[in-house]
């Protein structure tokens, strides 16, 4: 059964076709009048992203480290904690892909963080110190 | 300021082997401050921004006497091989 809505014969094509841009006109008109927002807050995220200290869980130890692992570690330890270049305490966490640390103490406790993640046994070690022997020129 | 991060350790360690863990993050981490457990794990956590201690915290059962020249530093109830106990870390003097 078809439903007669008493409109001209002709007109049906338009009220489709306005039905059917309806939606999408709307779209681009809030996306066109506030791009500038849109563009501001996708920055914003990005930098937050970039800056922003976020943790998941805490750290998972499976078991101790050997003692040259360890000593290994404590070695590495001391040697950021020493570190007073900021520009070099940057490169070594942009190169451990940490987010940016807004002053060098934060930089040097989240450096030291990342390696305390992903260094329990040497074989750790050795791919970690060789990730950043290009900034450090040492081995650890 | 305070940097505290957190560290989970099974609770199915032995005393010995949690002491070496506590050991080993706090020559790393910084001095531990805190102590306990979420059920299923240990949990510690470490101020970063305090340096490692130059002496070692020890964990023991806090029913166990503490000995003589050390001090309690810390207490907690934690996970020892499977069963929870109360505990207390303690340093020497």
């Amino acid at each position: 059964m078809q439903i007669d809505f008493g409109q001209p014969q002709q007109f049906h094509g338009v009220v489709d076709l306005i039905v059917g841009l309806a939606w999408p006109v709307t779209i681009l008109s809030i996306v066109l009048f506030l791009r500038l927002e849109i563009k501001m807050l996708a920055q914003t995220l990005a930098v937050r992203a970039m800056t922003a200290d976020i943790d998941i869980g805490p750290l998972k130890i499976r078991e101790p480290s050997s003692m040259e692992a360890q000593a290994r570690r404590v070695t590495f330890t001391k040697y950021i904690r020493s570190l007073t270049d900021t520009a070099m305490l940057l490169a070594i966490a942009k190169r451990l892909g940490l987010p940016v640390a807004v002053t060098s103490s934060l930089a040097r406790n989240m450096i030291i963080f990342a390696m305390a993640e992903r260094v329990q046994t040497n074989g750790d070690m050795d791919e970690f110190s060789k990730r950043i022997k290009t900034i450090t020129k040492q081995d650890f | 300021m305070a940097y505290p991060k957190t560290v989970s350790v099974p609770s199915s360690f032995s005393l010995a082997a949690f002491n070496q863990v506590v050991q080993q993050q706090e020559q790393v981490l910084g001095q531990l401050v805190l102590l306990g457990n979420d059920g299923s794990s240990n949990l510690l956590s470490f101020d970063m921004d305090k340096d490692p201690p130059a002496k070692p915290v020890t964990i023991q059962a806090a029913t166990d006497a503490e000995p003589p020249g050390t001090q309690k530093v810390i207490t907690g109830v934690c996970f020892i091989q499977g069963q929870l106990t109360d505990v207390i870390g303690i340093r020497a003097i």
